[in-house]
């Protein structure tokens, strides 16, 4: 049974591409979604132990996906890690407020994003 | 008011009084001492030539002369104290509580005193019209004020609705103004004892609307010849009137007394209804124009009293008219009625007016709030939108570079490089006029705070360090100790963000950046030189400018884009702060900014 690192939700194709990319490079197991109901099912079903997810995507936003996986017993160990477009700083702590371990604003740097993701899988295996 | 006596008439001498009793007294011991002369006389005679006469002369002396003074006590007693009494009595007219005694024995006396009670009652009656009339105008005054405090429209007119009702004693009242270049004509009107009955707004002039009031599109001239003071007129022609009415008559202000039956109108409007309702009852109607300055507060004198002043012509453009009603068979206005009923309808011009400035302002600042809220969503849209392909791009460019998708050419390299450098440019670009336009719609929290200026300036310095290291440029500080003020510490650090980097960017290798901090007086002075390229003379006074470059920045290709100083400048004056900048071309730049602190 394959086991899943990390999953991935971005509504843009290319951006999920270049992440799953980076990381896939980086020797982790990587699932991709495009919204936010798809990556609330993938996560309940798979148990990856991070999630990639982008704030705005149609119909569940990241931060309802961020809450909703908190408040299920399953999914609340998971790490969260957020992808957002916004630089204001009410938007970073919306995200913190809803349970996320961390932050990338876009654009971000891939390579910092990969280095962002082993450290906090390193942190949680610790 | 004193008054010049009339000329050719003296002022009378004063002379002094005298009492009636001591005059009555007088005239009879006169005459009491003539009668005792002419018996001592008689009993002188008597002794002389007929003695025998003295016993009777005696008798007949004493007797006229008691007789003399028993009608002189009984014509004293009937004539001064009544007097007394009336002149009491006059005396406390002023009172008006007391009534003269009518019960003399005299009859011009009884006259006199049932003529000086008549006066008294008229003068009485006369006392209580005054204060009437003084009450009705105080409360007319107080009705005015409140209308006026009124910022809405709506609000003063159901405030006049409201108060005229009871103030001047009307069943109705029946607001209209003219609706013309208004978008439909307002009313409200009250029952008795000032309860609504409703109030609303009129379809356009010509487009009565089913339920809507009153529709104003009779044909003009219809009720002209009510327009006059005095003149009667029919309640339905004043229902259908043309907004052209209000200048009926040369632009006079209008009275309608309406005192006939109605003749039945085809399918009467709603207000039309209530107003039949009142059905042949007293109409009064004051027009009031739109003008701020009503002629009420023209000098006495200029104007005399009476009709002439009621019916002299607003000063502004006629706006609409107030109509009060009373029953059927009601007394009809008093002369002092009509005049607060203009006093408060020109109050209501007036407040109307005020009312309607405001409301439009406020119109017009929450069509600009919402306008700004769009821009301000516009750009939050713009910004993700541009951001997301730029992730896509510069993450992908990233990737080619470090060779995850194999080796590259040096070629290839360079390429790319101009590449990266462009979508960094792109970035700044966007970042820059997110935050400008996010300081312009005030949507970017500005959160003041006391802030340790100090502490600022380290941490800023500190974040350019490793781009001015690269450089080859140095940093050194200089900033005084308890510099503090109430500041948005992320804005400042925005401000010190952009001014370090501009220095470290046209700085040289092997220059030197200063920042240096100090009070002056009630302000902060930051100052940020550098020894780099500096602005050409002619391009100094345009660097706080939108997208403005100075000319050796964009002939060396130095990356920017032209927002950094804008911003710089937004913030500070947003602080209540001001930025110049110093420099000569070659030799370095200083910036300097001021803060309140």
């Amino acid at each position: 049974v394959a086991v899943t690192d990390v999953l991935i939700a971005d509504d843009d194709a290319d951006i999920r591409d270049l992440v799953a990319f980076k990381l896939e490079q980086a020797g982790l197991a990587v699932r991709t979604v495009n919204d936010g109901l798809a990556a609330l099912e993938e996560a309940r079903a798979e148990r990856p132990r991070l999630v990639v997810l982008d704030v705005s995507m149609p119909g569940m936003s990241g931060l309802d996906v961020c809450r909703m996986l908190r408040a299920d017993p399953g999914t609340q160990g998971m790490l969260i890690l957020m992808l957002t477009a916004r630089v204001q700083e009410r938007d970073v702590e919306g995200g913190f407020s809803a349970g996320a371990d961390d932050y990338v604003t876009k654009p971000f740097s891939p390579r910092e994003l990969v280095s962002r993701v082993q450290a906090m899988l390193a942190r949680a295996r610790a | 008011v004193t008054r010049a006596p009339p000329p050719g008439v003296r002022p009378t001498r004063p002379v002094r009084p005298l009492p009636v009793v001591r005059l009555l007294g007088r005239a009879f011991a006169g005459l009491i001492a003539a009668i005792v002369l002419l018996g001592v006389a008689g009993i002188g005679v008597s002794l002389r030539y007929r003695p025998a006469a003295l016993p009777a002369l005696v008798a007949v002396t004493g007797l006229t002369a008691l007789l003399a003074v028993l009608t002189a006590v009984r014509v004293t007693g009937r004539i001064a104290r009544p007097l007394g009494r009336l002149l009491a009595a006059l005396d406390r007219l002023g009172d008006g509580v007391d009534r003269a005694p009518t019960d003399a024995d005299v009859a011009e006396v009884a006259a006199l005193a049932h003529a000086v009670n008549r006066v008294a009652a008229e003068a009485h009656r006369a006392r209580d019209r005054e204060a009437e009339a003084a009450r009705l105008a105080e409360a007319g005054h107080r009705l005015g004020i409140r209308i006026r405090r009124h910022l809405s429209v709506s609000g003063a007119l159901a405030e006049a609705a409201a108060g005229l009702g009871p103030l001047l004693d009307a069943d109705h009242v029946v607001i209209r103004l003219a609706g013309s270049d208004r978008g439909g004509a307002r009313w409200s009107r009250v029952g008795p004892g000032g309860t609504a009955l409703g109030s609303g707004v009129t379809g356009q002039v010509g487009d009565p609307g089913p339920g809507t009031g009153v529709a104003i599109d009779a044909p003009a001239g219809a009720g002209v010849e009510a327009a006059r003071p005095g003149a009667s007129g029919t309640v339905e022609p004043l229902a259908g009137l043309s907004p052209d009415w209000l200048l009926a008559g040369g632009g006079e202000r209008a009275y309608v007394w309406n005192d006939l039956a109605a003749a039945d109108p085809p399918a009467p409007p709603e207000e039309l209804v209530a107003l039949r309702a009142a059905g042949a009852g007293r109409v009064l109607t004051v027009v009031f124009a739109d003008d701020a300055d009503p002629p009420r507060a023209a000098a006495p004198g200029h104007h005399p009293p009476g009709p002439a002043a009621a019916s002299r012509p607003p000063a502004g453009q006629p706006a609409g008219a107030v109509t009060v009603i009373r029953q059927p068979g009601a007394e009809p206005w008093s002369a002092r009625q009509v005049r607060v009923a203009e006093a408060v309808t020109a109050d209501l011009g007036r407040g109307l007016l005020h009312a309607q400035l405001y409301e439009r302002e406020q119109e017009l600042a929450g069509r600009l709030r919402d306008l700004d809220e769009a821009k301000t969503d516009f750009m939050a849209t713009v910004s993700h939108e541009l951001r997301t392909p730029l992730t896509s791009i510069a993450g992908y460019l990233e990737m080619l570079s470090d060779g995850d998708a194999g080796g590259l050419t040096p070629a290839q390299e360079r390429m790319l490089a101009v590449i990266a450098r462009n979508t960094a440019r792109l970035r700044a670009l966007i970042e820059d006029l997110l935050v400008l336009s996010r300081i312009d719609s005030g949507t970017l929290p500005a959160s003041r705070r006391d802030v340790e200026f100090g502490w600022l300036i380290t941490s800023a310095v500190a974040a350019v360090r490793p781009a001015a290291a690269a450089a080859g440029v140095s940093i050194e500080t200089e900033v005084g100790g308890g510099l503090t003020g109430r500041a948005d510490p992320e804005q400042l650090d925005r401000v010190l963000t952009n001014l370090l980097g501009n220095a470290v960017k046209f700085t040289p290798r092997g220059g030197r950046v200063r920042v240096c901090a100090e009070r002056d007086g009630d302000e902060v002075t930051v100052r940020v030189s550098d020894t780099g390229m500096g602005i050409p003379e002619d391009d100094q006074r345009h660097v706080f400018t939108r997208f403005f470059r100075a000319r050796n920045a964009a002939e060396q290709a130095i990356p920017g884009t032209g927002l950094g100083l804008a911003i710089v400048r937004t913030i500070v004056s947003h602080h209540g702060g001001r930025v110049s900048v110093m420099s000569r071309e070659g030799e370095g730049t200083t910036v300097t900014v001021r803060l309140p602190c």
